[in-house]
């Protein structure tokens, strides 16, 4: 038997920002490689600068920061005209942001595929509000799709846990009895 | 399921690349949102997944090192958290939470944390309680969080375990102005704790006595050597009446009243059985006496007198509800050992032929079961009862004192186990120092102890202790009262009932 630890189960967890030896941390590094990689091959200063910029914040940061923080500065290669050029080098990009995204603790095929799904979903949702509405929609669907869908978990996880545990109760009292 | 500060920055994340898109016009934001709102929701769902699997089959036990304690000794409680491999993608913390009446122990020794992957851990911690009753371990609280640290979930389920912590020495509020000759039973006026089993006697030495017997605390305080004397050094058995009639139903449903009679004469038999000394039993019910063991130093007979207390359950209300007072029903069910016994026969000759009754034709069982001991032996009687009937109770001290050398009653305050002294009123302030009076009048008979049995129920002494402050206020009119050190500290009898809102 283990030995128990005492410590409060947050300080357990460490945050995933922290560099370990394990799969996560490998995807993480492939991710800020790709991204390396993306800033020499577009070769703009614009594309260098964002470049180093987000390679030295996926180091130190969260790759959910790192992500965020890398659309943004993103924005630029978009901003005045949609050329196919600009197209590249956004989807050079958006390649590597997503393998940093993947190498967010937990990485686990699970989550993985479903964090790509569920961004191909939200995205394509996005999109054609997009084209029929406007900007503005398409964001506050993908927020609105957010809270929809973690509030139905939430509801789903405190029935199910509520069930798992009542069950539980039952089938212990009923053992119980049988003793007696 | 409890979102944690970390989930609502990245929901806070993907809410600001949402906002920054129509304030730039472009849909790079929106791409980044739907990236992070994806990643968030995967993570919720492979978080529901691993909670409710952990919640399924992790497990949690229970043992302590002993079947049962004495007040004020510790046990220790081993918590073991188990859970298979596949459960392991939390981490879960489990914790028990202190006993009401238990004495406080740090979180850190209740607490068993099993980061993720960790599949067994526990931790010992110590128990120890002031107060005798069936001590009971709450449920314990589980907080699981995802491997991820975005979701928590707490609950509470698992064992609850209890522990008999049995009275092994006095601890009620106690005589006043006990002489020599009484039974040196409990607190006495010096404040120092003595033995609990009303066995013991104190006699002037003589010459003929070997000094070694020489009881020199009281040879000290008398200034003339005296001698103390047990039971069994006087071959003189110890009757143990227990009342448990239906009344002693009152009270919490879990805890009533009688479960503190019951741990008040497993303690007596505890002591007993320790020093050797001659144990009889009688169990009084609404019929009249129940059941009888005979005098015994034998292992196997205080196990067969603690086995029948252990058992022994009050009248259901229904049945003693059911008796004609002048016309009992033949009694049945009862158990007064061998018939071939002198024990046995008087008690089958008193439970069937004859009745004890009061001037009005009420009947009283108690009485019964006294003058059935007392047929038989010579030694001390110790009664637990309550005191609601209390010229019941006082025809059987009288009975009792007939033959006994002395009286020990343990008596349980009817109006503790009450709603209304929880409600904190001025009634039940009357009513325990009714009790209180009643208390005094009974121990200041020659040879009778009279002692408090305080509530055990499990969360009773959560309850402010309001009749503690009466006391205070009887302790001002000369009463000496001894505080357990388990209790609240205790305002002005004043100031409880100006807080109390709805005294009568």
């Amino acid at each position: 038997m283990s030995e128990p630890s005492r410590e409060a189960v947050f300080e357990l967890l460490t945050p995933s920002h922290k560099w370990q030896v394990d799969g996560a941390s490998v995807v993480r590094l492939l991710g800020l490689c790709w991204i390396g990689a993306a800033a020499w091959y577009i070769g703009s200063d614009l594309s260098l600068a964002v470049g180093a910029g987000l390679v030295v914040l996926g180091v130190i940061a969260r790759p959910v920061t790192t992500v965020a923080v890398g659309h943004a500065a993103l924005i630029p290669f978009v901003a005045e005209s949609v050329t196919t050029a600009s197209l590249v080098s956004l989807g050079l990009f958006e390649g590597g942001l997503l393998l940093l995204l993947l190498g967010e603790r937990p990485t686990t095929p699970v989550v993985a595929l479903l964090t790509v799904s569920g961004a191909a979903a939200l995205a394509a949702a996005a999109g054609v509000v997009l084209t029929v509405v406007g900007v503005t929609a398409a964001g506050a669907l993908v927020v609105l799709l957010l809270a929809a869908i973690s509030a139905l978990l939430y509801r789903y996880e405190q029935l199910s846990v509520d069930r798992i545990v009542a069950a539980r109760r039952a089938a212990e009292s009923n053992s119980q009895e049988r003793i007696q | 399921m409890d979102l944690t500060r970390q989930t609502w920055r990245t929901a806070a994340v993907t809410i600001a690349l949402a906002g920054i898109a129509p304030l730039t016009g472009s849909v790079v934001p929106i791409m980044g949102a739907a990236a992070v709102a994806g990643w968030l929701l995967a993570v919720q769902v492979a978080a529901v997944r691993s909670l409710r699997s952990t919640a399924a089959v992790a497990t949690v036990r229970v043992e302590f090192d002993a079947t049962r304690t004495a007040v004020g000794n510790p046990v220790a409680a081993t918590v073991a958290v188990e859970r298979p491999e596949q459960a392991a993608g939390t981490a879960l913390t489990v914790t028990y939470p202190t006993p009401a009446v238990a004495e406080p122990i740090p979180e850190a020794d209740r607490r068993v944390t099993l980061t993720p992957s960790e599949t067994v851990g526990s931790t010992t911690f110590s128990l120890r309680s002031s107060v005798p009753g069936r001590l009971r371990l709450p449920e314990p609280t589980w907080r699981l969080v995802d491997a991820s640290g975005s979701v928590t979930e707490s609950y509470s389920h698992g064992p609850t375990p209890a522990i008999d912590v049995i009275e092994t020495a006095g601890r009620a509020r106690q005589t006043v102005g006990a002489t020599p000759e009484s039974p040196p039973f409990g607190e006495g006026a010096n404040g120092k704790m003595r033995k609990a089993v009303g066995s013991d006697r104190l006699r002037p030495y003589e010459a003929t006595d070997p000094a070694t017997k020489i009881d020199w605390n009281t040879t000290a305080r008398l200034g003339e050597p005296y001698v103390r004397e047990t039971a069994s050094q006087r071959g003189q058995p110890t009757s143990l009446i227990v009342d448990h009639r239906a009344k002693l139903l009152a009270g919490p449903t879990d805890a009533p009243m009688f479960e503190s009679v019951r741990s008040v004469a497993l303690g007596v038999v505890a002591t007993a059985a320790d020093r050797g000394d001659p144990l009889a039993l009688v169990t009084v019910g609404d019929e009249g006496p129940m059941s009888a063991v005979e005098p015994t130093t034998h292992p196997a007979g205080y196990d067969e007198i603690r086995r029948r207390l252990q058992e022994l359950e009050p009248t259901p209300i229904d049945q003693a509800a059911g008796i004609e007072i002048d016309h009992p029903e033949p009694p049945g069910g009862r158990d007064f050992g061998s018939s071939n016994h002198a024990v046995g026969r008087l008690l089958e000759a008193f439970g069937t032929e004859s009745a004890a009754t009061n001037s009005r034709g009420e009947r009283w069982p108690l009485v019964d079961g006294v003058q059935c001991q007392r047929s038989t032996t010579s030694g001390s009687t110790v009664i637990i009862t309550d005191d609601t009937g209390r010229a019941e109770l006082w025809a059987a001290v009288r009975t009792a004192l007939s033959n006994a050398a002395s009286v020990v009653v343990y008596l349980t305050p009817r109006v503790r186990f009450d709603a209304e002294h929880t409600a904190r009123t001025v009634r039940a302030a009357d009513r325990y120092q009714e009790f209180e009076r009643f208390r005094r009048r009974l121990d200041g008979i020659d040879a009778v102890v009279a002692r408090e049995v305080t509530p055990t129920v499990d969360g009773w002494a959560e309850q402010p202790d309001v009749l503690g402050d009466l006391t205070l206020q009887a302790g001002a009119t000369g009463g000496e009262i001894t505080e357990e050190t388990n209790r609240q500290p205790i305002p002005t009898a004043t100031a409880a009932a100006s807080n109390g809102g709805s005294n009568e």
